[in-house]
């Protein structure tokens, strides 16, 4: 029953990490990702799935997905009808499943951040409704596979374990609320293992939107550079395994990280904009921490949200600011959105990994890209490659529609 | 025959209702009332977006930037006088 | 103060049959099907059939809040129905900002202006309307909501098929028993779109696409003025094809108890040839009395599984029944299940 929940834990449970995928632009799988997040690579080009030539901006952080396995075995060909979201979706899931070394489940919770779903198709819909109207051929198949349940089947189908599918479309703050929720069904003793992480698609519908309201960059992403002019769009995928610490231990499992703390809230000043206080941003920072009993000075690194826009990262450095307080002058912030580009429903699990890589590799991932730091920001922007003790890290999404959430990991040792 | 400028400020509030969704109709939007800032319409940096779009879409009129979009889209009067600049007196017939 | 319970305290609905809860009741246990309007299929001679939530006679006043100026119908629904379940508590100012939960459900969720922004983007990109766009995103009606009541605590959208919203019922029963927060708005929502029409009717030719939202309002025990307990939600049984659809009915139906002749079952049949058999099959030893408000409302999606939440708690509330459960078996994703009593 997923009410009342049939046990819960007396005291709340330890979460760790025993598996973790992902792919980016920077390459598919942990060990592309790390090196490119460590050496602060940035993967953007001129877009190719769609045409862009009526836009300000040109460039994303596009993924090179392997083309689909001709040969005619069943996972091919599943492999070719699959749209790019959910090739994204199965990769990042496989890797995090084969490193968990997870075989099957009944009840197994699958919660996904995405704010598109399989967008490609819906849009491949629309176009052959209006172009062709007499022509249903394909349309079912696109409508049943646009739907972001469809995509948490696909994964469940492919690694061969059930359970319930719960997706959160909270915007670019989905994949880290999708963590923060399976984290909490986990601590709390509703399940001993849950796959999250979040996935999302380039999609021509999300890409003219923002270019419509002027957020994408026409030069370069620059978070928290004074003359920063906009976000970069990117895609991707990001999944992890999260097992309660006593059953992990007494399987050996290898133990990636910790989740140790997670805090969301609500900005209500408007749709699109940030308050300029950074109060909700600077709230869900404190809840992340207050729930992990830790403060600031226990914080080594802080991926921020950093999309690059003006309004964000001036209120993302006030509300930073405002929570480190002392422990601002020498803290470390990055945003990675400078290398990998916005990951919208993937960008916090992508985030998330990103930190888990840094606190295993104990290195702060750079921003290359940053020409004057903005002076709002009290803090140190990791500016070049760099080896440090890791041993907390925070991850920031405050997304469309003022959904904000920070999650705290911890390293393992 | 009515004044060939009110006729335009006329359409231009048309536009603004319709483009930016008021609840009012557009009679009761004053030439020379400010549609940002304290005390206005209320229309925020979306609505300006929006009518950049409109004013390129029905009338061609060419604004560059947030600076340009700033002072000519202070009232009904503004946007006006800027078409009248424009030459694009006669409005492009949806 | 462990909480343990979850109590249901308030409901909301607009609906095809109007912007009430008391609408929806009517034309539920009138068991007619409403009228259905035509809706235009661009390329098409013969329009679509929906069932549109009619024009509010006397508008609420929450839709002229500055936040609903922009928004697409999704929004005015969702906001109308969550007022409604929420009641005299929305003056607790300080209490809703900081303790008041908010869960939105979709499936289509904001269908119109996502097709209305594509097909301009089209036609040129250049021109989409920077208006329209941000109010595409899911989880645009939550966040109006959020900002309309001044609710800056825990916020999630839910996307899936009709499922969802009992998944969004589950969800918040656990912020309430973990004390994330003290009373939480769960409101399932849709609105109508040619292109969505067009999609349901490539699955179910005779089906009606339907419109509007449902909200329950639940609270710890520790509010009291409460009217109906919430007992219990099945498990989300997910199923990637019609086979697997029966076998997830029939297990998520042996979750809830037997039932007696004194208790209802609120159903999410559509009285569509063939569309149903799964929880037909699933519920043939059912005793009591049942209600199918699809029937009436036609194929709302998440809105339908709230309407049929809101119907029972309802029935509760005027001592009708003694207990209902209610039965959700998506078209696509989960057979899942719950009981009021």
């Amino acid at each position: 029953m997923l009410f009342p929940p049939n046990q819960t834990a007396a005291a709340p449970v330890r979460v760790v990490v025993t598996g973790a995928g992902i792919v980016t632009a920077l390459g598919l799988g942990w060990r592309a990702n790390a090196d490119g997040f460590r050496a602060g690579r940035a993967a953007f080009r001129p877009v190719t799935l769609f045409d862009v030539s009526r836009q300000r901006a040109r460039l994303a952080a596009e993924v090179d997905l392997p083309a689909a396995p001709e040969s005619d075995d069943a996972a091919s060909r599943v492999g070719r009808r699959l749209d790019r979201a959910t090739r994204m979706l199965l990769l990042a899931a496989g890797e995090a499943w084969g490193q968990a070394g997870w075989t099957g489940g009944e009840r197994l919770p699958l919660v996904l951040g995405t704010t598109g779903g399989g967008m490609t198709l819906g849009e491949a819909y629309v176009k052959q409704a209006l172009a062709r109207p007499a022509l249903s051929r394909g349309q079912p198949t696109r409508i049943v596979h646009y739907q972001a349940q469809r995509q948490g089947l696909e994964v469940g189908a492919a690694l061969g374990f059930r359970g319930p599918i719960t997706i959160i479309a909270n915007a670019c703050a989905s994949g880290t609320n999708a963590l923060g929720h399976a984290w909490e069904l986990v601590r709390t003793g509703r399940t001993e293992r849950a796959l999250a992480g979040g996935y999302d698609a380039l999609c021509q519908l999300t890409f003219a939107g923002f270019d419509s309201l002027q957020a994408l960059s026409p030069t370069r992403c620059r978070p928290f550079d004074a003359g920063r002019d906009g976000l970069a769009l990117g895609e991707g995928a990001a999944i992890l395994a999260l097992e309660s610490l006593e059953p992990a231990r007494r399987r050996n499992a290898e133990i990636l990280g910790e989740i140790i703390g997670y805090g969301a809230a609500t900005d209500t000043h408007h749709l699109t904009q940030p308050h300029p206080g950074g109060d909700t941003a600077c709230a869900t920072m404190t809840a992340a921490c207050a729930s992990a009993g830790i403060g600031p000075a226990q914080v080594d690194y802080v991926n921020a949200h950093g999309t690059g826009t003006p309004a964000n990262d001036a209120t993302e450095a006030l509300a930073i600011n405002r929570w480190a307080g002392p422990r601002a002058p020498t803290l470390p912030v990055s945003s990675t959105k400078a290398g990998i580009g916005h990951l919208l429903g993937a960008a916090g699990a992508a985030e998330a990994v990103a930190c888990l890589m840094a606190i295993r590799g104990q290195w702060l991932p750079p921003q290359l890209s940053l020409i004057a730091p903005d002076p709002a920001g009290r803090f140190r922007i990791v500016q070049a490659p760099a080896d440090a003790p890791v041993r907390v890290a925070l991850s920031n999404s405050f997304g469309f529609g003022g959904a904000n959430a920070s999650l705290l990991l911890r390293r393992w040792s | 025959m009515s004044d060939p400028l009110t006729g335009l400020k006329a359409q231009i509030k048309r536009l603004l209702v319709e483009n930016l969704m008021l609840q009012l109709n557009a009679a009761e939007i004053a030439d020379d009332q400010p549609l940002f800032g304290p005390g206005s319409l209320g229309l925020d940096s979306v609505d300006a977006l929006q009518l950049v779009v409109a004013l390129d879409k029905n009338y061609g009129l060419k604004i560059p930037d947030p600076e340009v979009a700033r002072r000519t889209l202070q009232s009904v009067n503004t946007i006006a006088g800027a078409l009248e600049q424009h030459g694009a007196g006669r409005s492009v017939e949806p | 103060m462990v909480v343990s319970r979850v109590f249901v305290r308030g409901l909301g609905a607009v609906s095809p049959a109007g912007w009430s809860l008391p609408a929806l009741r009517a034309a539920a246990e009138h068991h007619e099907p409403l009228p259905v309007q035509s809706l235009a299929r661009p390329g098409w001679a013969e329009p679509l059939r929906v069932r549109q939530v009619p024009t509010p006679v006397d508008r609420p006043r929450i839709l002229a809040h500055p936040r609903l100026r922009r928004s697409s119908a999704i929004s005015h629904y969702a906001v109308a129905a969550a007022l409604e379940a929420l009641g005299p508590d929305v003056a607790d100012g300080a209490w809703v900002a900081e303790r008041l939960g908010i869960v939105v459900c979709v499936m289509a969720g904001s269908v119109c202006y996502s097709r209305r922004f594509f097909e301009e983007t089209l036609r040129d990109p250049a021109t989409a309307s920077p208006l329209v766009f941000p109010e595409t995103v899911f989880n645009a009606p939550a966040s109006h909501l959020a900002a309309c009541l001044g609710a800056g605590g825990s916020n999630y959208t839910l996307v899936g098929d009709n499922g969802a919203y009992l998944q969004g019922v589950a969800l918040a029963a656990d912020w309430l028993l973990n004390g994330r927060v003290a009373g939480c708005l769960v409101i399932g929502a849709e609105e109508t779109d040619w292109i969505m029409a067009d999609a349901l009717r490539l699955f179910r030719r005779r089906a009606v696409h339907s419109a509007g939202a449902g909200a329950l309002y639940l609270v710890a025990e520790d509010r009291a003025q409460t009217f109906a307990e919430l007992v219990a939600v099945t498990d989300a049984f997910s199923f990637a094809d019609r086979r697997e659809q029966v076998e997830a009915a029939r297990r998520m139906r042996a979750q809830l108890p037997a039932g007696a002749p004194g208790e209802l079952l609120c159903l999410s049949t559509r009285n569509l040839p063939g569309a149903d058999l799964a929880e037909e099959n699933a519920w043939g030893d059912w005793p009591g009395a049942r209600l199918a408000p699809k029937v009436v409302l036609g194929e709302a999606f998440t809105a339908a599984a709230a309407w049929q939440c809101v119907l029972a708690c309802e029935s509760l509330r005027r001592g009708k029944f003694k207990a209902a459960n209610v039965s959700v078996v998506g078209a696509s994703q989960q057979a899942i299940g719950a009981r009021f009593a």
